[in-house]
This record gives structure tokens, C-alpha cells and sequence, in this order.
């Protein structure tokens, strides 16, 4: 029986490379899913500009939708299409870590801050009134689940969105720094559509790897 | 079968096969836990990540369920790797993790690996570089 031939180091390198770009999807890449969040933030932020208050209770619901639909595509993609292969945690540097941290403070600490507001006000617990705060208590929960800078905005934008649309209301856009919505919903689908193209590259390299290890090398 | 030449038995090494020998001593300090192909992949991808789950492995490698077993349950007792159970929502999941230990072993196999490589071999009748 031939012996089984050894792993070069040009063939590690390889694993090496391909172990990288993969584990690259239980962190900050998205793929698709970016690409969908940038999506229906543009949609929204034109929405909110565009069309006429109060919003139609279809509208509303629908754009109430936005993020949570995101957010359950997002993940799902991620689990059953990027991580087909396995799951692989890539080593996540301190900085981008700490920036983590500080974003869901801030989070947790604007969701503390509106919610006491609210709980303050003596009205009436309406249904939209109710759908705001939920919004707003859902956001420190997903925050956790934006991995990077520009899901962190679209995704904070989209639930914000949903929380004012299900109390009837709309964005009006007049401030100069909403600009920042759609600039990162386009980043976002931008860096969406290069980490598909990166996984579709990473998945061939690892069936062409596949052929030339040794197989059962033991 | 004819006897060896006792001129050549007894006569002093080459300087040839002095400097071959030198150049292939490092061969005898190769770490054997990391020099078996399948431990060696399985090291390799490892040292790429933070941890890796046992499908993510088996993907890559190739190898069978038990072979991967058999492998890092070595890995793991020579002190390379580090073993962890959990759950993946309701389907139990075992997840890797190459040890400070295991990164160094790793580290000098492939720079031993290097040096004995032909592109960094020394011309023929010089000595190596120690």
C-alpha cells in the first residue's frame, strides 16, 4: 500500500488561509444577510422621507417587520448557509472588542433612558404605545447580534424605525447627521456583496483542498 | 550476500555524508505528535482560529468521525488542545482550541520543517550553518 502523502507547508498555508476567510462568518461577515439589512434600511429611510403622516396601519406594520425579518434572515443564513461547513470563531482583536462593549452600553443605556420616559408619562397603555416600548426594550438584546459598525447602525436605525412607525409616526429626516442611515446601508451592502463573493472563493478553495490532502492520512 | 569492503567500513566519513548527516540531525527532534499528516492538518487549522467546532474539522480534513476522534483526543492529552462540550441550540457540540503549548509545538515543527527543506539545504561541500 502507498504511504499517504504528508501536508506541504505551501498546503498548510492554504488550510490555513481558507480556516480564516470561513471563520470570518461566525463574526463580522454577513454575506447576504448585509446585503438584505442595507436594503430595507435604504427602503426605509426613503419611506420615512417620502410618503405622507400618519402612515397606513399596512405601512406600519410592515416596516415594524423590517428588522425583525433582517434579523432572522441574517441569522439563519449565517447558520445554515455560511456555516454549513462547521463553525469556526475567529480570534476577535481587542479594540473591535471593546468598541463591542461601549456600542451595547450605549444601547442599553438609551433603551434605560427612553423607557423611563415613557414609563414617567401618565397616558393610557395603547397598542402603539405598548409596540413602541417592546421596540425599544428589544434593542440591547439585538444589538448583541450587530457584529460590525454598519450592521450596528442599520440595525439600530431599523429598530428605531419600527418603534416610531408602530406609534403612528414617521422620521422626517430634516437633520443633516440622517444622512448617516443610508451611507451605511450602502457600506453595508457593499461589504455584504464582497463577503458572499469571499465565501464562494473560500468554499471552491476548500473542495479543491479537499482533493489534494491526504486522505485518512492516519 | 558479499561481506561489507573493510577499507570502506573502517575509513573515516566523507565529508560528504558528514555534512548530510548534520543537515538531517534536526530530523530526530521532530515533534512525532505534530509530524503525523492528520494531526498536523488538524493543528494547522486550528492555529487560524479562536476555536473551531468538530464538523468545521471534519470538513476541512476530510477525516472520519473516528479518525478525528482518535486525533484530538491525542491532541488533548499531549496538552495542545483543549477540549470543549456545549450546546448549539438543542444539538450538543464539541469545539476546539489549540493550547499556548500546542501553538509553540506547531510553531517550531514548521520552522524545523523549514530549515530542513532543499531550498534552504547548503551547497554541495560547504558545512551547514548552525
Amino acid at each position: 500500500m502507498d504511504a499517504a502523502p504528508r501536508p506541504t507547508l505551501p498546503l498548510l498555508d492554504a488550510l490555513n488561509a481558507v480556516t480564516r476567510d470561513l471563520s470570518k462568518f461566525a463574526g463580522s461577515a454577513a454575506g447576504l444577510g448585509s446585503v438584505l439589512g442595507g436594503a430595507l434600511c435604504l427602503v426605509a429611510y426613503l419611506a420615512h422621507g417620502l410618503l405622507p403622516a400618519p402612515l397606513p396601519p399596512a405601512a406600519r406594520l410592515t416596516f415594524a417587520a423590517f428588522p425583525l425579518a433582517w434579523i432572522a434572515v441574517k441569522e439563519t443564513l449565517r447558520r445554515r448557509y455560511y456555516q454549513r461547513f462547521g463553525l469556526a470563531v475567529p480570534p476577535v482583536p481587542r479594540t473591535d472588542r471593546a468598541v463591542g462593549i461601549f456600542c451595547l452600553i450605549v444601547t442599553c443605556a438609551v433603551s434605560a433612558g427612553v423607557t423611563a420616559t415613557v414609563l414617567a408619562v401618565n397616558r393610557p397603555w395603547t397598542v402603539e404605545r405598548v409596540g413602541y416600548l417592546a421596540f425599544v426594550l428589544l434593542l440591547p438584546p439585538c444589538a448583541l447580534l450587530f457584529r460590525s459598525a454598519e450592521e450596528f447602525i442599520v440595525g439600530v436605525f431599523l429598530l428605531c424605525q419600527a418603534a416610531v412607525c408602530v406609534a403612528g409616526h414617521r422620521y422626517a429626516f430634516t437633520e443633516t447627521y440622517t444622512i448617516l442611515f443610508p451611507i451605511a446601508s450602502v457600506g453595508l451592502i457593499a461589504a455584504g456583496v464582497h463577503q458572499h463573493r469571499l465565501f464562494l472563493a473560500a468554499r471552491k478553495r476548500l473542495l479543491d483542498l479537499r482533493a489534494r490532502l491526504p486522505q485518512e492520512a492516519a | 550476500m558479499t561481506p561489507p569492503d573493510k577499507t570502506t567500513a573502517n575509513a573515516p566519513p566523507s565529508r560528504l555524508t558528514t555534512n548530510t548527516a548534520a543537515r538531517l540531525r534536526p530530523i530526530l527532534d521532530l515533534d512525532r505528535m505534530v509530524h503525523e499528516p492528520a494531526r498536523l492538518m488538524i493543528l494547522s487549522v486550528l492555529a487560524s482560529a479562536e476555536s473551531v467546532e468538530f464538523k468545521f474539522l471534519e470538513s476541512l480534513t476530510g477525516l472520519t468521525k473516528g479518525n478525528l476522534s482518535s486525533h484530538t483526543a491525542k491532541l488533548e492529552s499531549a496538552g495542545y488542545v483543549k477540549v470543549h462540550k456545549s450546546f448549539r441550540g438543542r444539538t450538543p457540540s464539541t469545539s476546539f482550541q489549540l493550547t499556548p503549548r500546542g501553538l509553540k509545538a506547531l510553531t517550531d515543527y514548521r520552522q524545523l520543517l523549514q530549515t530542513l527543506s532543499p531550498s534552504n539545504a547548503p551547497p554541495a561541500g560547504k558545512p551547514p550553518r548552525t
